[in-house]
């Protein structure tokens, strides 16, 4: 009998609303009390439920802005204005003694613009009325800092778009403006839009004691980590996961990569009680070696609105240019150099070089057979036997004195990757290094110390005499027992203000370099 | 960046650790950035900065330079480096602070031996790991231990935690500033501050840069750039008007054909690393080496997207030749320099 009379009345009365849903980046403290109200709403809890809802911006929101300088009272009625204009004057921004939205002036802050957050249940913004070393905040900026609080009070999310209400700052006081005018932009206002809606729904149910359905948008996904193991660098490694709406409204989806070589389609909408399997492809063209990527996503799931996903992947390369970082290459003083790089292919691989192109003209590059065992620390600490070919680099016997820098393109019959490069450092002489003493910016009067390295590759050399031009003095110790290295400690002082250049003198018993001039350079300031 | 931590370390027993990987030391313009930053973080009163791979390139003479400049504050517990003072960690009151680089090929003491090694009683470990997360989580133990790692891209804003350890990362591209509070006996409360445009300047930085951009101009870095030779040379956009010129009338009056006066505005023209995206085949030895030798190479132009043009206009028809699409504008467009890059939209501005 009961069961008869309850499915009569499911056909008189009709069904309780699902309750609204809001979309992702909605502030987590909206989506929240969204949540916690429907729930009450849902338990016909109504007065517990308005109490929830006090907390939730109206029509009428009120802000403390006393401490807000005369100078900038404009900037207060335009940011109000920009969103009363956007939500159609169906909100409106006034004075309050019982302000949600709290205004704090700072005089001078270094740290520039904090994002406003919702704490204890009001929208704080600490808001500089000076940029940093006493540069007036402009009155853009102030509009754009003041408008961007007021969006935090409708329910958005800051977040480091340009251009946007919500985003960056719109105005520099040290740049061009690049835009005239700040208004909001269509997603802005179809967000702020959808959350007042959403709240007015509520309003309504509570008002009429009217229950509703909590709607309740639950993401689940099976794994946040997948490690895709070890590849070959050039390949497309896609992982899998699935995500799961639990909830019985759809889940909304916004995702990020934080890398542009993860490739992903995205999906904007699950539905309830369906999945969705999400497959990020990570290109691994231009990166080898272990690989940690993430993808982010931004739900509506009030409990869990952001998920974070990484992917791992160890890519090998196809082949190995070796040295494969900046090489330092001592050249003889006398007649030509030569220095191989190691080129081979890794193991089932065949690629080949086929040419090369040096950056320097007088170096030759002469591909030879090669086979022989090599330390690559991308596959381990022991020596492994290869086979592949070495670029004999040949530098002339009047190559370039001191430092210098020497870029090898090494080009393969690779299709993944058809250039590498290799970067040489060639020391000639005696060098020091670094080539230049740099002091930076030192107060007149203040006194500093720097060290260089004199030092020839193959010979002793004994440094006869050493003096300095400028605000500078300097001395010498030997560097070990070779003889061939020095330590030179350079002193600066300045007596004045302004940019100073000046030289340390080294005169040697070496008769090829029995001069070497090493500059300095220092910024005084009083 | 400066200007953050400036603000952050008013906070009372507030330290500031950098992983490292602030150069990438592929020549000598790197050089002059790391002694740059190297300035700029001696003004931050650092605690700790970690030697990186990268910086570990430099090798012991110029890390020795490098330290001096920034105070004294660089070093590393497993890099056998006798220019540093290779501290096994850095005691900081109740922190035992050790720099630890994964950086296979170079002389380094294994970073299990540091992590495993028992800190000061009392203190609470913090490794400042150049290498990445999973490396990271390997080495931790089931002591409390905070892990920052290095990641490439910008990072996730969240925390890993396993038993006792906590991995946390500001990622490589110097966007976030990452703040991490400790709290009884628990680290908790991490921030990544976002560096976007809102973010102040900082006036010690700024000198930084002006006095770097200095010494890039004094050493002539623009003219001593190395440089290989393609296949086919440069030969400027003039010449594609008698077979292109519809073509060359959109190029004229589009941004790119003005790209250099951008860069001489702020200084950067005699900067090779900005420079190479606003002339003609910088990196090539036809290519563009200054306004006054190769006035037709200045701005980007129709081979900066198309490539050198020399066989082309000899044998117009022969093939291939000419082919641009979106991987042609990805070099420059990159989302650090041009953030709100989209090709569509884009492509509009230059269509020809």
């Amino acid at each position: 009998m009961t069961n008869v009379i309850a499915a009569l009345l499911a056909l008189v009365l009709p069904a309780p609303d699902l309750g609204p849903v809001l979309p992702p980046r909605t502030s987590p403290y909206i989506m929240q009390l969204n949540y916690r109200a429907q729930k009450l709403i849902s338990e016909s809890k109504f007065d517990e439920a308005s109490k929830e809802m006090d907390g939730w911006p109206g029509t009428v929101i009120g802000y403390d802005a006393t401490a807000l300088p005369a100078s900038f009272a404009k900037s207060l009625t335009q940011a109000a204005k920009i969103w009363q204009d956007a939500m159609d004057g169906k909100v409106k921004f006034v004075q309050s003694d019982k302000p949600l939205v709290q205004f704090g002036f700072v005089q001078d802050s270094k740290e520039g613009l904090a994002a406003p957050e919702w704490k204890d249940g009001k929208v704080h913004a600490d808001i500089p009325l000076n940029w940093g070393a006493g540069i007036a905040m402009p009155k853009e900026t102030m509009t754009w800092a003041l408008a961007k609080t007021f969006g935090v009070a409708l329910g958005l999310q800051p977040r480091s778009q340009r251009f946007t209400v919500m985003g960056f700052v719109m105005y520099q006081p040290d740049t061009a403006k690049f835009t005239t005018s700040i208004g909001v932009d269509a997603a802005e206002r179809a967000l702020a839009l959808q959350v007042f809606s959403a709240r007015e729904t509520l309003a309504a149910a509570i008002a009429k004691k009217q229950t509703l359905i909590a709607a309740v948008p639950k993401l689940d996904i099976d794994k946040t980590y997948i490690d895709g193991g070890t590849t070959m660098q050039g390949n497309k490694v896609r992982f899998a996961f699935t995500l799961v709406n639990s909830g019985n409204v759809p889940v909304r989806i916004e995702s990020e990569v934080n890398c542009h070589c993860v490739l992903l389609r995205p999906i904007s909408t699950l539905e309830a009680n369906s999945n969705f399997v999400l497959e990020p492809e990570l290109d691994t063209l231009e990166f080898r070696g272990p690989l940690e990527r993430h993808v982010m996503l931004y739900t509506n799931d009030p409990l869990n609105p952001v998920r974070d996903l990484t992917i791992h992947v160890l890519s090998l390369p196809e082949y190995r240019l070796l040295p494969d970082q900046l090489q330092v290459v001592w050249l003889n003083d006398e007649g030509e150099t030569q220095y191989p790089l190691t080129f081979y292919p890794t193991p089932g691989n065949s690629v080949e070089a086929v040419n090369t192109q040096l950056s320097r003209p007088g170096v030759t590059a002469t591909i030879v057979p090669w086979t022989g065992d090599v330390v690559d620390a991308l596959f381990g600490k022991d020596p492994v036997k290869r086979t592949g070919s070495q670029v004999v680099l040949k530098f002339p016997a009047d190559y370039k004195q001191g430092i210098d820098f020497l870029r090898v393109i090494v080009i393969s019959n690779s299709k993944r990757n058809a250039y590498s490069e290799a970067n040489l450092q060639t020391q000639k002489g005696i060098v020091a290094q670094p080539k230049t003493v740099f002091f930076g910016t030192m107060r007149v009067g203040q006194s500093d110390t720097r060290t260089v390295s004199l030092e020839h590759g193959f010979t002793p050399f004994n440094i006869t005499s050493l003096s300095a031009v400028g605000p500078f003095a300097a001395r010498f110790e030997k560097d070990g027992d070779s003889g061939r290295k020095y330590k030179i400690t350079v002193f600066a002082k300045p007596e004045k203000s302004g940019y100073i250049n000046g030289k340390i003198i080294v005169k040697t018993d070496s008769a090829k370099y029995p001069l070497i001039e090493i500059p300095v350079s220092l910024s005084a300031q009083r | 960046m400066a200007s953050v931590v400036r603000a952050l370390l008013k906070q009372e027993r507030s330290y500031y650790v950098d992983i490292g990987n602030w150069t990438m030391a592929n020549g000598r313009q790197d050089e002059l950035k790391a002694e740059a930053l190297a300035q700029v973080f001696r003004t931050l009163n650092p605690t700790y900065l970690n030697v990186g791979p990268y910086e570990a390139r430099l090798g012991p003479a110029y890390l020795r330079t490098l330290n001096e400049i920034a105070g004294g504050a660089l070093d590393s517990s497993n890099l056998r480096d006798s220019s540093l003072s290779n501290q096994k960690g850095k005691q900081i009151g109740s922190l035992w602070i050790q720099g630890v680089a994964y950086a296979p090929g170079f002389s380094t003491t294994p970073a299990e031996e540091i992590t495993n090694e028992a800190a000061p009683p009392g203190t609470i470990r913090v490794v400042l790991f150049s290498g990445d997360r999973t490396k990271a989580q390997a080495l931790a133990t089931n002591e409390p231990v905070l892990f920052i790692y290095s990641l490439q891209g910008d990072p996730p804003k969240v925390v890993t935690k396993t038993v006792a350890a906590t991995f946390v990362t500001p990622g490589d591209r110097g966007h976030f500033v990452g703040k991490i509070e400790l709290i009884d006996g628990e680290w908790r409360n991490l921030t990544l501050i976002e560096l976007g445009p809102e973010k102040p300047d900082d006036k010690l930085a700024i000198e930084a840069y002006r006095q770097y951009l200095r010494r890039v101009s004094e050493e002539n870095l623009l003219a001593d750039l190395p440089r290989t030779a393609g296949k086919a040379k440069f030969v400027g956009s003039a010449k594609c008007i008698s077979c292109h010129a519809k073509a060359y009338s959109v190029w004229k009056i589009s941004a790119h054909a003005h790209a250099l006066a951008t860069l001489r505005k702020t200084g950067n023209h005699i900067d090779p690393e900005c420079v190479g995206c606003h002339v003609v085949g910088l990196r090539d030895t036809s290519g563009f080496r200054d306004v006054a030798t190769t006035p037709k190479l200045a701005n980007v132009g129709c081979e900066s997207c198309h490539g050198a043009a020399s066989n082309h206009i000899l044998w117009p028809k022969k093939r291939p030749y000419g082919k641009a699409g979106e991987r042609s504008c990805l070099p420059c467009h990159t989302p650090d320099n041009s953030p709100h890059f989209k090709f569509a939209q884009y492509w509009k501005k230059v269509k020809h």
